[in-house]
């Protein structure tokens, strides 16, 4: 039986790869541009990217190692971040060492109407537990990302913004913080991150929304639980 | 569109950098192949894009059982993988509507083999004719499937054991015994 299956096996393979084509196929600029920081070889992640992606981007590079030849920018005094500026790249990087605390679980308190915790993907936590995101998304397939950590040497966040996006400096409850508004709401995501020097955590919440919505949202996040 | 947090699970996939260049070739050997196949499957070309996406997220994870990027084995592996989320996606996209059991039909269709127990592996489920391909035609072990596929270890000895059921049927009404 397992000889008969193996040789019919490989005429099956053979059928179904000759069945499809090899010639380039043509991808939106958005698979390319979003793709190729991940195809990046990672000894030249020391070095940020000045990739652009098509949607902005919030991105903690935990595993991009030190970044101490990065010319800040602004430095932000006794602080544990500081931000660098490149043409269409914003970079918080965190310095400091990496508290043993547990990270807590964090909610927003005015959460959006509609939305729920996305069933096909689970709350991703990185290895060393200082960094959560968690996804949320409505029944129009419209997705929230709400997504925090602990700030520490070797942790990045970094915005990617497209042309006509613009950004717009606040605070949340007293915290210093972003805004970054879409300029296509109708097919990406604005973003609010802000930073807790108290708590150490920087956050960011990501989604279909007005500058007035995140701003709201942001204000509202609370501790729900202590791990 | 890929997902900021699939970045980071990519990230956290592939630490070596041996393994980041064999990633690498990987995505640029198999990219176009497997956006055929996705577009196969999902009419919509944004969703094949994702599906494609997700398709290397999942090769990332299981790069550890890819050590030949131009291995037929490789190659696929990078069909098969894409084949399923392109179907995952799909079901996704018709959440909300009363999917027959013909869901299984939808797959990736290509002309008949010859021989009749080709044929008959043809005429599987895909996630059936997929794991006979892997297993049987590629040599992957159980283990390596059961990250591959995303599966456990009970279910691979299911699919093996329902497959080979449902060939026999085949079989059978072909006129044929084994």
């Amino acid at each position: 039986m397992r000889d008969i299956l193996c040789a019919a096996a490989l005429e099956v393979r053979d059928a179904m790869l000759a069945s499809l084509p090899e010639e380039p196929c043509a991808v939106s600029s958005g698979f390319e541009e979003s793709l190729s920081p991940l195809l990046a070889d990672l000894s030249a992640a020391h070095r940020p990217s000045l990739r652009k992606f098509v949607e902005k981007v919030a991105i903690l590079l935990l595993l991009l190692g030190c970044f101490s030849f990065a010319s800040p920018a602004v430095r932000a005094g006794m602080h544990r971040w500081y931000l660098e500026v490149r043409e269409d790249v914003r970079i918080h990087y965190f310095t400091g060492d990496l508290t043993d605390d547990p990270l807590p679980h964090y909610a927003i308190g005015a959460f959006p109407e509609g939305y729920y915790l996305s069933p096909e993907r689970e709350t991703v936590e990185s290895a060393s537990g200082s960094f959560r995101s968690i996804r949320y998304e409505n029944d129009e397939g419209k997705y929230l990302y709400f997504d925090y950590g602990y700030m520490h040497q070797g942790a990045a966040s970094a915005v990617y913004l497209d042309e006509g996006d613009t950004m717009i400096e606040t605070t949340v409850n007293g915290c210093p913080a972003e805004i970054y508004l879409t300029a296509t709401p109708e097919t990406s995501r604005s973003l609010i991150t802000w930073i807790s020097e108290e708590e150490n955590v920087d956050f960011s919440i990501m989604g279909h929304f007005s500058a007035e919505e995140l701003v709201e949202m942001a204000e509202s996040v609370y501790i729900e639980k202590k791990r | 569109m890929a997902e900021v947090t699939e970045m980071l699970i990519y990230l956290q996939a592939i630490p070596d950098p041996p393994e980041q260049q064999r990633f690498r070739r990987i995505y640029d050997r198999y990219r176009d192949l497997m956006l055929h196949t996705a577009r196969r499957i999902l009419t919509d070309p944004q969703d094949a894009e994702d599906a494609v996406q997700e398709a290397f997220f999942a090769i990332a994870r299981n790069i550890s059982s890819l050590s030949d990027p131009e291995s037929s084995r490789t190659r696929s592996y990078a069909v098969i993988v894409t084949e399923r989320k392109a179907i995952d996606l799909y079901r996704r996209r018709k959440r909300q509507e009363a999917l027959s059991l013909q869901e299984e039909s939808y797959g990736l269709d290509f002309p008949a083999p010859s021989g009749v127990v080709a044929q008959a592996i043809a005429k599987l489920p895909p996630r059936d004719r997929e794991f006979v391909i892997l297993k049987y035609a590629e040599g992957y072990t159980n283990r390596e499937l059961m990250g591959m596929l995303d599966l456990s270890y009970a279910a691979i000895h299911s699919i093996d054991h329902r497959m080979k059921q449902r060939l026999r049927a085949l079989l059978r009404e072909e006129g044929m015994e084994v």
